[in-house]
Formats: structure tokens, sequence, C-alpha cells
């Protein structure tokens, strides 16, 4: 399991988007602090970050930026909102319909939970699912898997 | 059958109000199960002249096929037949739908086997032989129960709704900050000594005490609302003085407000404008209305408060040129838990709790607040309060320095 190097040290994405083959991460979260701590985590790990505040712009960033993984919050303006999001990035066009996403919330609900029929409902699950907090080695351990699936893809 | 027919209306029976007892079950189906055809007659022609569609049966099997497929709201069923007796039907009649009121027809000779049919869920029974006014009045009580029963029910359900919003809002709103409080935390003693990090350091920390501001706010408000379940907000009644407790609020915002791009203003008249009041009730309040306006603002926004006497009553007007609320919520807006989201960046921090409270502190006071907002445009919360005639010890009172409570 990596970890956090130890510096947290921010680089700005401009300098970022000049390297080839860094993985380009998403974080579609209505809570600034939280985009912000999650931003500073996979910076120090080399993710060149995109963030949105909502659903509807972290559609738009994904079609925009092609991120290799999504980071997904559930409850945004609407209590299930990010799973509205999910249904939207799987069900749309091929490149961004294979990209992981990673669904989060702090509410301690799995989806399985939240959605006990989902298959029945045509729900689609999420690759991955992280409760916030996130423990920092396991989310970097999460987002390197799901970056590495996006490569064999 | 072919009796009846004609829509008579109903006479004035027992005093019961026809339309209050029939109510959404109005022209609705009943049924009657019986094996006497000259009892089925004369229930029909009641029934019928009532407003309802009668539907007959002769026995209990036919009778319990026809409550299953028509579905009525109220079924009248002889207790003594040929086949499955009316006790049976009775059962099964409330297995198919236990809303259905039933009403059993008895001789005196069966009056016991009557009471076990109300025990088993019969709403009444009607000895035989009995005047149509008998069987009029029974139905509309019958009739009454259900739709108490449903009423009862719809706020059982109101409550349930209520009561989730509730888990829900609370686990979110308190969860989110505590999230990204702990989230920078982690990540603040992963930090190194760079200058960089120190940088970061400052800003982090800032942002765990803004959060941690906001939480306890919100708990306040919380705790205020369910302090008072039940009881006042409201605790003391002094003369208050409003154009010297409400500048003094305004200007606690100016450092919020120049953060933001919002101009604050406060127009208020020459004469004092008294209320009777807690002070520190009313502080929250206009604290809330200033606050919102300057949250649902917009940059080069303004929010003006001014005062005045209108006709007995002392009115504060706090008006916003922000975001204005579309009509449809202006309801919904002093509802517990609700957040109007800003069109550009979804709710802003907040209990959900601010307005409700507010409308109970107005309602408390004898006065109430008003709405006036367009969307797009802005918006004016009016409080109307009662006013008190200014005595001279009060006005002394407020001249002097405040020291808390």
């Amino acid at each position: 399991v990596r970890r956090a190097r130890a510096v947290l040290h921010l680089r700005s994405p401009s300098e970022e988007v000049a390297m080839t083959s860094v993985p380009r991460v998403l974080i579609i979260d209505d809570d600034e602090d939280f985009r912000a701590s999650l931003r500073s985590i996979l910076e120090a790990e080399g993710y060149v970050v995109d963030a949105a505040a909502s659903g509807h712009e972290g559609l738009d960033a994904a079609a925009r930026n092609q991120p290799a993984v999504i980071i997904l919050d559930v409850m945004m303006e609407s209590s299930t909102e990010g799973y509205v999001v999910n249904q939207r990035l799987k069900f749309g066009a091929e490149p961004l319909a294979d990209v992981p996403i990673i669904m989060m919330s702090s509410i301690q609900e799995s989806p399985d939970e939240l959605y006990p029929r989902a298959e029945e409902v045509g729900m689609i699950r999420p690759d991955f699912y992280l409760s916030k907090p996130v423990d920092i080695p396991r989310f970097l351990d999460v987002v390197a898997r799901a970056a590495a699936r996006r490569v064999r893809v | 059958v072919t009796a009846g027919g004609g829509t008579a209306t109903l006479p004035a029976a027992a005093g019961l109000n026809a339309d209050a007892a029939a109510g959404e079950d109005a022209g609705g189906i009943v049924v009657v199960i019986d094996d006497d055809y000259a009892m089925r007659l004369s229930c029909y022609q009641i029934l019928s002249r009532m407003g309802f569609q009668v539907e007959l049966f002769e026995d209990g099997a036919s009778g319990l096929e026809g409550v299953a497929c028509h579905k009525p709201c109220l079924v009248v069923v002889d207790l003594k037949m040929p086949g499955i007796g009316g006790l049976e039907v009775v059962d099964r009649i409330h297995e198919i739908d236990p809303a259905i009121i039933t009403i059993v027809i008895t001789g005196y000779a069966t009056i016991g086997t009557a009471v076990d049919a109300m025990k088993s869920g019969a709403y009444d029974f009607l000895p035989k032989p009995f005047a149509p006014d008998e069987l009029r009045v029974i139905v509309h009580r019958g009739l009454e129960r259900r739709r108490l029963q449903r009423e009862s029910r719809r706020h059982q359900l109101e409550r349930e709704l209520l009561r989730r919003r509730f888990v829900t809002f609370v686990s979110h709103q308190l969860k989110t900050p505590l999230v990204a409080i702990h989230q920078y935390l982690d990540v603040l003693r992963r930090l190194d000594d760079s200058p960089d990090a120190a940088a970061h350091r400052a800003e982090w920390l800032d942002r765990c005490l803004v959060r941690t501001a906001e939480m306890r706010a919100l708990i306040d408000d919380w705790l205020t609302l369910a302090e008072a379940e039940g009881g006042l907000l409201v605790r003391r009644r002094e003369p208050v003085e409003l154009t010297r407790l409400i500048p003094p609020l305004l200007d606690t915002y100016e450092e919020f407000a120049r953060r933001v791009e919002v101009s604050l203003s406060a127009d208020m008249p020459a004469e004092p404008l008294m209320v009777m009041g807690d002070r520190n009730c009313l502080s929250v309040l206009f604290d809330n209305l200033i606050v919102n306006a300057i949250k649902y603002n917009r940059p080069g926004g303004t929010v003006r408060v001014s005062a005045g006497l209108s006709t007995g009553e002392v009115v504060v007007a706090v008006a916003d040129t922000g975001v204005g609320i579309p009509a449809a919520q202006h309801h919904l807006i002093f509802e517990e838990f609700y957040r109007l989201p800003h069109p550009e960046h979804g709710a802003p921090p907040g209990s959900g709790l601010g307005l409700p409270i507010c409308r109970r502190i107005v309602s408390e006071l004898g006065g109430r607040i008003e709405l006036e907002s367009e969307e797009h445009v802005g918006s004016t919360f009016r409080v109307r309060l009662p006013a008190t005639a200014p005595t001279a010890a009060a006005v002394a009172q407020t001249l002097e320095p405040s020291h808390g409570n």
C-alpha cells in the first residue's frame, strides 16, 4: 500500500498538464473543503486533479477533461445526485462510459443498502465505493487500482 | 331491482351535516348483502336516495366477490344468512380492505352475535326492523369514522416524512462539515515543514475553524427549537427599542458583507420604535433576516434595513437585491429544514431553521412576517409587531448601555 508522500506539496495543475501520461482525476463534490483536501492528497501523489462542485459541472468537466478516474459524491444538491451522475456517465458515450467511478458518501449506507433492488430498477452499481472521510492510504490504493483498470480497458 | 331512483336530498337527519359526513365518499359505492329481498329493496331505496351507488347481493359468497370487485366505502351485511354467515363475511371484508366500514343488520335474537361482529371489526349494528333515518345516521357516522381514519393515516405519513427529512438533513448537515474537518486534520498531520506547507497549514486550520463555527451555530439553532418544542421561545416581555437594537446588529455583519461585496444600510426614524418583546429573541429574529439577505445576495448587491410606525404597528423591512425566491417556494421557506438553493452556488451553509425560528418568534410576539420577492430581483421580509407606547422609564432604559441580560 502506497502512502501519501510526507510532503503534501502542491504543484499547479498547469505545470502538470505539460507532463504526459499522468493520470487525470476528476473530483465531483459540493463541499469546497473536502475537494481541497482530496486534491492535495492526489496532487501529492502526482495526479492531475480537476474539481467540480455539482453534478452538472461534473458532467461538463468529465466531457472536457476526459479523466482516467472520477471521484463522485452521492449527496449533493439532491440526496442521490451522485447516483444520477453515475447513471448518466455509464449510459453515456463510449470513452467516458468506461471511466472507473469511485462513489463516496458520509452517510454510512452502501449502495446495496440504498438500492436493495438496484438491478431490477436498472440502477448501475458504482465501480468502487468509499465512505467519507477517507483513510488516505486506502483511498490512494483504490484510486491507483481504478486508474490501472482504465489502462487495461 | 329498479326501485328507488332520483337523488333526493337528505333530510337533515339527526342534525348531521350530509356533506361533512360523506366527504370523499359522497356518491361512492355501498354494497348490501342480505338474503331477504324486502330488506335489500329498502336498503337500496334509502341508500340510493343518499346519493350512493348501491350494489345488492343475496348471499355471503357473491357479496364478497362484489366487495372485491366494487371496492365499496361501506358494506351493510345481514348477520343471519344461509351459507357464509355475516360474521365471517365481516372478517373476510376486512381482509380485502380494512378501511371498508361494515354495518351488520340483525334481529333482536342475534344481538349477542352482533356484539361479536363488532368485536371483530364491524363498525356498528342495526337491529331489525329499523327506520330509514336510523340507517342514514349510522351510515353517516360510519363514513365519518372512515374519513377520520384516512385523515389520521395521512397525518401519520406526513409525520413519518418529516422525521425522515429530519434524519437525512441532520446527518448530512452535521456529517458534511465533520468529514471536511477530519480530512483536513488527516492531511495536516502529514504536512512537512516547507514554506508551501506552512501556507496550507494556516489556510486549512482557518477553514477547520470556520466549519466548526458553522456546526456550532447549526446545533444552537436546533437546540433553540428543540427547547421550545411545546413551549415558548419568547421568555421575557420587556420594552425593546428597535432603532437602537438593529443598527449594532447590522454592524456585526459589515466584515462578512464586505467579503461577499454586499453593502449594508440602515434607515431608522428619529423617534423611538418600542415593542414588547425579548431582547434576545428580537436579536435572533433580525440577525437571521440580515444574514439571509447577505447570503442570498450577489456581488455588488445591497441589504437595506428600514423601520417605521404604521397604524399601531412597528414595521421593520429587510430588503435585499439578491437572487429572490420563486413564488412556488414562498410557503416552503418557513418550513423546518427547507433550504433554498442559491442559483449560483447551491444552498449556503445554514441550519434550515432560521426562518422557522423567525416565524415562531414573530407569532409569539403577536406579530406577523410577510414576504415580497421577485426572482433575480430580490426579497423583502417585513416584520410587523404591535407597537408599545414608549414610557419615559423604558426610553431611559434603552439609552443605557446594555450589559447582556
